[in-house]
């Protein structure tokens, strides 16, 4: 005999995943995607408008790779985000548009978005399906209307397939090609097969310099005794290894990109840009917003003795960056504490992503 | 048909309240990052830019000193959003002289998995961002700022947390539960400096983890749990 719980459950697993086709009165049936959680990430509170599907992840996954998005059919979105580079653009600093436009802001790495909010560097957008719409009609980008990526599409039996499979219909509109690219950008992961989680798994250990590096990473400021501390957690704890937050890390004193002050108006979000996922580092040079530092020593470097203590809005966290030393100001970390925060760093390296076939591109 | 002919309507046997917090400065309202703020004790020149709080164990003490509690009720507050706590339709109609709720949590819940709360859970880190990672524990309440320190616009950070931090707050007085209502709950947030314990950033330090601070966050906690009280009790729809 069902018990009444699993028959309700069994119930409402048809009810999420089957909707009528108005067309033929054929129950429309998806396949769900259970999202593959990282061992010790939170659970993400995922769109409930969006339910993850088989068939949307595959609809979105073509569209992520194929140039019919751009405006010459040129560019895809992995050309600024190859999932080799963590997806991001192939070491670039800037972007290059399909008419030779040069952007201003460094290609953003692709993982673990479904448990972010606010997207892009100055947190524009508010959910990932606006935010999969922007570059395609970006001018600097793929300078295309989305209207006419929907009609482009609908000359294409694949997609009419595609789209059929993964909505009932082949009706094709721009909200269900910002949908079917949210959901195929929302299972991208980063986590699990690290070195770090391994470690955190009880399977592997660090080495004597990354445990250095990770009770640096994990320790606050304290540039005038020992231990020392990096305070990277601060603004990158946790698995995610990121806040999510919109901060001013303190690299200007005064701003040629205004970040989230561009979007708000606000002179008090001058300077503030979203704080990136340190998963992956190895792959996603250069970094910060405006892709300025090439290494990783570039950026260490940065933190232990240049964030500006007069940038206007500096975050109220990276207080600890501007404490008086005997020789200065910073962190006061030594070349080797630096270097072991870099290792530690190392450990967050994911091959996985670069490797697993659901992310790959699906006309190769 | 003997009900019926009662034509009084009546009154629920249980009912909800909602908690509806509001930052008040030298008791006027304001916005975060853009006010700058005088502490009227410390004529301390300040601003909020964060003040984000988790809060546990609430309870209702009746007039015949019966307890209500509210044991698996949590609550993230971002006080900048103006976050309203529901505390569930199990409250007896009634009259009550005090609420009481934790800033902070029990040991077992602050050092629990934190990836075992659903997305959307107070206790969730990708909501609340207060958990402190593989270290362990979540900060308790997260207070941030500005200050002006000679001239200079100085950051303050202030983050309560360690189980020994967690701080009882109870707000005493009269509230006629009889119906489904609101509480407005007053944050008397100039009151983190000066409520107990007289605090300038400048000399009493502009920041705290709750570790090796000379203390300052066990002020700052005994601070926080004078600094609120209750508003109006405002009736609403169920």
């Amino acid at each position: 005999m069902i018990s009444s719980r699993y028959f309700l459950s069994f119930l409402s697993l048809i009810l999420i995943s089957s909707c009528v086709d108005p067309s033929n009165n054929k129950p429309h049936i998806t396949t769900p995607y259970s999202l593959r959680i990282p061992q010790g990430f939170p659970q993400p509170l995922l769109p409930s408008d969006n339910q993850l599907t088989e068939e949307s992840i595959s609809l979105g996954r073509l569209l992520f790779y194929d140039p019919i998005l751009s405006l010459d059919s040129s560019q895809s979105c992995s050309s600024c985000h190859n999932p080799s580079f963590g997806f991001t653009d192939n070491g670039n600093k800037y972007s290059t548009g399909v008419d030779g436009s040069i952007g201003f802001r460094n290609s953003m790495p692709l993982h673990n978005l479904a448990w972010s909010r606010d997207f892009l560097w100055d947190g524009a957008m508010p959910s990932l399906r606006e935010q999969a719409l922007e570059p395609i009609q970006n001018p600097t980008e793929m300078k295309e209307s989305v209207l006419n990526v929907a009609e482009k599409l609908k000359r294409q039996p694949l997609y009419t397939q595609a789209f059929n499979a993964a909505y009932g219909d082949a009706e094709i509109t721009p909200d269900k090609i910002g949908l079917a690219l949210e959901q195929f950008m929302m299972i991208i992961l980063s986590g699990g097969s690290s070195k770090f989680d391994r470690v955190q798994a009880g399977l592997e250990s660090f080495t004597p310099e990354e445990q250095m590096g990770i009770q640096l990473f994990n320790a606050e400021s304290n540039p005038n005794g020992s231990p020392k501390g990096a305070d990277c957690f601060h603004c990158h704890g946790g698995t995610l290894f990121t806040s999510n937050k919109i901060v001013n890390n303190g690299l200007d004193s005064i701003f040629t990109d205004l970040g989230k002050g561009g979007v708000t108006g606000l002179n008090t979000d001058n300077g503030k840009f979203k704080v990136p996922s340190l998963r992956n580092l190895a792959y996603t040079a250069p970094y910060m917003h405006d892709g300025r530092f090439q290494t990783l020593e570039e950026v260490l470097e940065f933190y232990n003795s240049d964030v500006n203590s007069n940038s206007p809005n500096l975050a109220p966290g990276m207080s600890g960056f501007i404490q008086s030393h005997n020789g200065g100001k910073g962190l006061n970390l030594n070349l080797s504490e630096r270097q072991a925060v870099i290792a530690f760093l190392n450990t967050l390296t994911d091959t996985q992503i670069e490797t697993d076939t659901l992310y790959q591109n699906p006309f190769q | 048909m003997m009900q019926s002919c009662d034509p009084r309507p009546k009154a629920p046997e249980k009912v909800d309240l909602d908690l509806y917090f509001i930052p008040l400065f030298n008791n006027s309202e304001f916005s975060f990052e853009l006010d700058s703020l005088i502490q009227n004790e410390t004529k301390d020149t300040l601003v909020y830019s964060r003040a984000d709080f988790l809060l546990s164990n609430f309870q209702l003490i009746s007039n015949d000193d019966s307890i209500i509690s509210f044991e698996d009720t949590f609550a993230f507050i971002k006080i900048k959003s103006s976050d309203t706590v529901k505390l569930p339709l199990a409250i007896p109609s009634g009259n009550y002289k005090e609420l009481k709720f934790d800033i902070g949590l029990d040991s077992s819940y602050n050092h629990s998995d934190p990836a075992i709360w659903q997305g959307g859970h107070p206790l969730n880190p990708s909501l609340n961002n207060l958990h402190w990672g593989w270290t362990g524990g979540y900060v308790f309440a997260a207070l941030e700022g500005y200050y002006q320190n000679n001239g200079v616009k100085t950051p303050w950070v202030y983050h309560v947390a360690l189980d020994e931090n967690k701080t009882l707050v109870s707000l005493q007085g009269s509230l006629e539960l009889t119906d489904f209502k609101t509480l407005e709950i007053k944050w008397d947030s100039e009151k983190v400096f000066s409520a107990t314990h007289t605090i300038r950033p400048a000399l009493d330090g502009d920041f705290t983890h709750s570790s090796n601070d000379d203390g300052l966050a066990e002020k700052i906690a005994k601070n926080l749990s004078n600094s609120f009280r209750y508003g109006d009790l405002i009736p609403r729809s169920p």
